[in-house]
Order: C-alpha cells, then sequence, then structure tokens
C-alpha cells in the first residue's frame, strides 16, 4: 500500500466527520474515552462502518485523555492507556488500504498567558502524543495551531520521535482583519510559516467560518504556499430546534462545497462539528465520480 | 494596531506575543503618555503588569485616591483595550496580559476601595458545563469579572447542574455564568436552567451563557438572562444584569 502522502499526489482521500461517534456516547452522557473502551466492538462497528461507506481513513485522538490540559483539571485517570486501547481497537478494524490519522491536542488552556506550564512541560506533551502515534503506526498525525510559537515547539517535538507526517490545521475566526486564529494569526502568514518548516499539509479545522468560506481561504492557503490542502468545516453554524442541536448544513450541499475545495487544492476531504455519516457519503459519491 | 508581527516570533513559553514585545510597538504607535494616571492607562493596554503595580503605588503615594487610580488609569487603559479588541487590533492574548495588569493593580487598590464601587459589584459563579473540558473561554471571563472588581467563584470544568445550583445556595451570587464549547455540550446550560428552577433559586439569580458555538438565539431558547460573545462584552453583560452600568 502507497504510505498516505504519496496518494495525495495523485488521490483525494476522505474521511468521517465526528458525529459518527457523537451520538453514541452523547446519549449516554459520557465521554468518548469511556464510551469506547465500555463498547469496544460498537465502536469498531462505527469505525468499520467508515469505511464501508467509502472512508480512506479514520481519525483518533492522541491526546483528548491524557494530557497535560487533563492532568491539570484534575482528568489524569482518562490517560495514555486510555488511548492506547482506542487506538489498538481502531488499527484492528482499518482495511489494508486504508490509514490511521492521530490528532495531537494542542496543551493551550495551560500555557501562558492562561497558565503557567514551562516549555519543557509542553514539548513533552507532544513528544507523549508522538510516541503513542508511533506505537500506534500512525500513518499522518493533525495537529491544530493556534499560532507560530506552537508550530516551532510542537512540529520538532512530533518529529524527535520519529518520521511521522504532519498535517497542519488551524481553527478560524471572522474578525474585522479577516480569518484568525484565536491568537490573532493570520493564517497566510501561518501556511508560510509550516512551508519553512516542511510540513505539506494544511487546512482548517471546525472554527467560525462557514463552509463556504472555507474555499475562499483554501485558494488564500494555496496561495501562499504550495501544500497539500485538508479542509475540515463544520456543517453550518449550530442552531437549537426542539433542543436538539442541529447543524443545518444539507449533506449534498456540504459535498456539492467539497468539489470547490478540491479544485481548490484539497486532497484530503473530512468534517468537523455536525458531519454525519450522511454527510461522509455524499463526500464520496461526490468525489469519487467527480 | 498592535505588533501583530509580534505574533509570529518570539517566546518559546506562550501561544501568543507577549507584553515585553508590545512595548516598542506600543510607544510608537502611542507616543509618550504624561502623567502617573496616563502612564497607568498605557500599561493596561501594554499588558506590563509589573510597571502597573510600580504606578499604581506611585500614584498612590502621589496622593491620588484609588478610584481615581481605577476609573482614569485602570478602567480608562480597558477602555482602549476593548475598542481594539472589537476593531482586530488586538486578540485575547493581549487582552488576557491587560486584564492581568488590571487584576494586579486591583489587588493593590481593593483594600481602599472597601465601601467604594469594587465592594458594591458583587459575585459571579463562573463553570464549563457538564460533559465539556473546554475552559479557556470561561477563565478569560473569570479574569476580567475579577479585574472589573467582581469576586468571582470558578466552579471549574464538566460542573453539573447540581453543582451550580449548590454554589448558588451557599454563595448567593448575583449571576451564574455557563460555558459551553462543544454544540452537543450546550443542552447542559438548559438543564442546570431547569435544576435551578427546581431548586427554587432561578428567580434569585442572573444568568449569562457564552461560547464559541452559544449564541444569542440560543441564550433566548433555553431562557438564559444573558449572553456574551467574548469576554469582554461578558463583564458589560454582568454589568448590565446587575445594574450596574
Amino acid at each position: 500500500m502507497p504510505d498516505m502522502m504519496k496518494r495525495l499526489g495523485s488521490d483525494v482521500l476522505i474521511g468521517p466527520g465526528p458525529e459518527c461517534l457523537r451520538s453514541q456516547y452523547d446519549q449516554l452522557n459520557e465521554n468518548a474515552g469511556e464510551w469506547i473502551t465500555g463498547h469496544p466492538r460498537e465502536y469498531q462497528d462505527i469505525v468499520k462502518t467508515q469505511f464501508d461507506i467509502g472512508c480512506d481513513f479514520f481519525e483518533v485522538s492522541l491526546g483528548g485523555y491524557g494530557d497535560i490540559q487533563l492532568r491539570r483539571s484534575g482528568k489524569e485517570d482518562r490517560g495514555p492507556d486510555t488511548v492506547r486501547r482506542i487506538l489498538g481497537l481502531t488499527r484492528e478494524v482499518v482495511p489494508p488500504n486504508c490509514y490511521l490519522v492521530g490528532h495531537i491536542l494542542r496543551p493551550t488552556n495551560v500555557q501562558p498567558p492562561f497558565g503557567d506550564a514551562t516549555p519543557a512541560e509542553v514539548y513533552d506533551s507532544y513528544q507523549r502524543q508522538a510516541v503513542l502515534a508511533r506505537e500506534a503506526r500512525i500513518d499522518l498525525v493533525r495537529m491544530v495551531f493556534d499560532s507560530t510559537e506552537q508550530m516551532e515547539m510542537g512540529i520538532p517535538a512530533i518529529r524527535s520521535m520519529g518520521d511521522i507526517p504532519i498535517a497542519a490545521s488551524f481553527s478560524l475566526s471572522p474578525t474585522p482583519k479577516g480569518f484568525r486564529t484565536w491568537t490573532g494569526l493570520d493564517f497566510r502568514v501561518g501556511v508560510r510559516k509550516l512551508d519553512e518548516l516542511g510540513v505539506r499539509i494544511v487546512g482548517n479545522s471546525c472554527g467560525i467560518i462557514g463552509y463556504q468560506e472555507v474555499t475562499e481561504v483554501l485558494r488564500e492557503m494555496r496561495a501562499a504556499a504550495d501544500m497539500y490542502l485538508w479542509p475540515r468545516p463544520n456543517a453550518g453554524a449550530p442552531e437549537l430546534i426542539g433542543g436538539e442541536t442541529v447543524y443545518p448544513a444539507p449533506p449534498a450541499e456540504y459535498a456539492e462545497e467539497a468539489l470547490r475545495w478540491v479544485e481548490a487544492g484539497a486532497r484530503i476531504v473530512s468534517g468537523c462539528c455536525g458531519t454525519t455519516p450522511e454527510h461522509t457519503a455524499r463526500l464520496v459519491a461526490a468525489l469519487r465520480h467527480a | 494596531m498592535w505588533c501583530r508581527d509580534a505574533l509570529s516570533a518570539g517566546s518559546r513559553a506562550g501561544i501568543g506575543s507577549t507584553p515585553a514585545r508590545h512595548e516598542s510597538c506600543s510607544a510608537e504607535k502611542e507616543g509618550p503618555k504624561t502623567g502617573t494616571l496616563d502612564q497607568v492607562a498605557q500599561g493596561v493596554i501594554d499588558g506590563d503588569q509589573d510597571g502597573v503595580e510600580e504606578l499604581t503605588r506611585e500614584a498612590l503615594a502621589q496622593g491620588t485616591s484609588a478610584a481615581d487610580i481605577l476609573n482614569h488609569g485602570l478602567l480608562a487603559g480597558m477602555d482602549v483595550v476593548g475598542q481594539r479588541f472589537g476593531d482586530g487590533d488586538m486578540f485575547i492574548p493581549e487582552v488576557l496580559y491587560s486584564a492581568r495588569a488590571m487584576s494586579a493593580s486591583m489587588e493593590i487598590l481593593k483594600p481602599l476601595l472597601v465601601g467604594e464601587a469594587a465592594s458594591r459589584k458583587g459575585t459571579v459563579v463562573l463553570g464549563t458545563v457538564k460533559g465539556d473540558i473546554h475552559d479557556l473561554g470561561k477563565n478569560l471571563v473569570g479574569i476580567m469579572l475579577t479585574a472589573a472588581g467582581f469576586e468571582v467563584i470558578d466552579l471549574g470544568i464538566d460542573v453539573p447542574p447540581q453543582a451550580f445550583v449548590q454554589a448558588v445556595a451557599d454563595k448567593k451570587p448575583g449571576v451564574v455564568g455557563m460555558s459551553a464549547l462543544l454544540t452537543m455540550t450546550m443542552p447542559a446550560m438548559q438543564a442546570t436552567l431547569e435544576a435551578l428552577d427546581t431548586a427554587g433559586l432561578r428567580s434569585q439569580v442572573k444568568t449569562i451563557v457564552g461560547g464559541a458555538t452559544v449564541t444569542q438565539r440560543y441564550a433566548d431558547e433555553i431562557g438564559a438572562d444573558g449572553y456574551a460573545g467574548d469576554a469582554l462584552s461578558a463583564v458589560a453583560k454582568v454589568r448590565e444584569l446587575l445594574g450596574l452600568s
């Protein structure tokens, strides 16, 4: 099987949105780690279903249950062993021609100016997650960056633990100066910095940005540096309808916009909040037959 | 505009820019200020905590009243911060440094302000609702409220409705603030409001909600008394709810 980076030269790879899992553990009022480890077969069935729909990869959080954010919040019980267990369960059902992607959690809340974590603690946090990625033979890690300082810290930390391909995401919000990260980083500045650091995949994830607005952001990212693009937008802005949180983007329209993402240079496409297996199925139908 | 380039280089310890890197930028853009209170205001804008503390003591030694330092130094500086934040010329890290500078000065002024404005501000209970562990926005609101003279009781993250109820019963705050980042945890805000209602406490406290995915419309639908889209507007909304503005 070609490695994931090589595939990007010729294919568009598709991944699932998080709602395929959330609907399960939300009903049980549990967090994802608790639900998955308590329901391993059900979890694996969900993962397998995403591949049956046509996904090329599945993404697992590497730090959501063991990072210093949680350690300092008294949630240290959701530690690396939980992540290892989830990675193992996932790896078992990833088909031979598909991939396992890891999400590296950034320790935003404990870094200055919010907290007093030292650079060494932050570096170690990234390294701990990289160790988990290496152990699980992760094909690609996705890192969200708020600032260039995080890039200068996080990327070398991951690379210090092995040659793991890195994709970078920005969570963008509208400001009077255009779409920025919450620290004020202009995503075009960020893309150029990532290019300097040798990262070859960049995109957006979540944030307060419409899935249609992402298309222009992708074009600007591509203009800033010649990199593979990975859009990962929400399915619109959430609304409360009948007591339920609803994301308004119809799967067909979301998938139609995805064609423009690919035209802009997207080589990986997946979704964030509100994207369901139905959205994924529509993405597969639209992008596989484009 | 502040030195946005500062966000592209510098400290590896933090997420964004630091006060030290602001100094040359702000001095260049703002020009020299005269008078200790102007310097206090500028120090708040620059997020220069040590400088603001020193200037606060200096102003007191000169005979300036605590109320004047608060109103014409600290709050004047924060007004500029709020304006720049709204204009997209400052972002959360810089606002936080400014809030911390103000908060440090308030620690010096508080004992002197007893019986004045600070003692009238009231208490706010804050928490990230059950199921949600994101506390960045909630922490920022807490710091801003503290800087503005409120007593803040932070219940932390993943706070069940009953913990909010208990805090309201025990601490008798004027306002309860609930934060959620995830849409899947937003319904816990409604559950908390219902728990307050069931406990017979709903009419005794004002409620405010916020978080990246929370909207005014959502706040209206669940019956919260207020909504704030960012930390600065949260302070304004709390003031409004308590009749202080």
